[in-house]
């Protein structure tokens, strides 16, 4: 797994390529905990090159959201393939997100 | 035809890429669907995951994970010499909660429940036991 970041105005871009799964999920852990430590208010993590994800990704996630949601941040989410959609599906997080179909559809509802 | 292959791994996370490479092995020789593919990896990994992370008390342990494939039925076989689980027993997590009830333990038990056609559970010889099926013909399901 590979993670890139990226700023636009407020918002910290968090890209993700490849697999997020029991091994590499703790190294997006401290990506997103750092910019929360660093009091960015506005995640999005792009999921574009995301193939696959575990529910020790969707851990991380959910941290992101609680941690946020606790500062009157935002957590967003684009671009889920399809494996990961349907995990996100399963687990019934699709409602407790906030999921853009694309990165500009995120940045424009921000 | 039957068909079987099975895998040992250690009581390390990182063999789950091992598994992973395998899996997509014996995907491609026994022509099953993608999805299915990716719903077996996953449900392997958070499998093994607590197994690894809850089933022992340290120390050097091998975990079997057997595959046989007869005709369209695929079984997957997990055996472990952790300590005694029953995963079927296991607690639903509640998937329609808010953000902050939310809980990740014991989803990955709910995917194996929700993705397999079936799972059965048996200590045998202070072993766990587990084994999955799915029909792999339904592909895209």
């Amino acid at each position: 797994m590979d993670i890139q970041e990226e700023r636009k105005g407020q918002v910290v871009i968090v890209k993700i390529n490849g697999r997020l799964d029991s091994i590499s999920s703790s190294e997006l852990e401290s990506k997103i905990s750092g910019l929360i430590d660093k009091n960015e208010k506005i995640i999005l993590v792009d999921c574009q090159q995301l193939s696959y994800v575990s529910s020790a990704g969707l851990r991380v996630f959910l941290m992101g959201l609680k941690k946020l949601n606790a500062v009157q941040g935002k957590f967003l989410i684009c671009s889920l393939q399809d494996m990961v959609k349907d995990v996100f599906d399963i687990s019934g997080f699709t409602g407790i997100f906030s999921i853009y179909n694309s990165q500009n559809e995120a940045l424009n509802a921000v | 035809m039957e068909r079987s292959c099975t895998l040992e791994i250690k009581n390390e996370l990182s063999e789950i890429h091992l598994v992973n490479v395998r899996v997509e092995q014996i995907a491609e020789e026994w022509k099953i669907p993608p999805k299915t593919t990716g719903n077996i990896t996953l449900v392997i990994e958070e499998l093994i995951t607590n197994i690894i992370n809850y089933g022992y008390d340290g120390g050097e342990h091998v975990i079997s994970i057997a595959f046989t494939l007869d005709d369209d039925d695929l079984s997957i076989r997990l055996v472990d010499d952790g300590k005694s689980f029953n995963p079927l027993e296991a607690p639903t997590p509640d998937i329609n909660a808010s953000a902050e009830e939310r809980r990740i333990g014991g989803l990955g038990i709910y995917f194996a429940k929700k993705l397999m056609d079936s799972l059965s559970y048996e200590r045998l010889e202070n072993k766990n036991v587990l084994t999955m099926t799915k029909n792999i013909s339904d592909s895209e399901s």
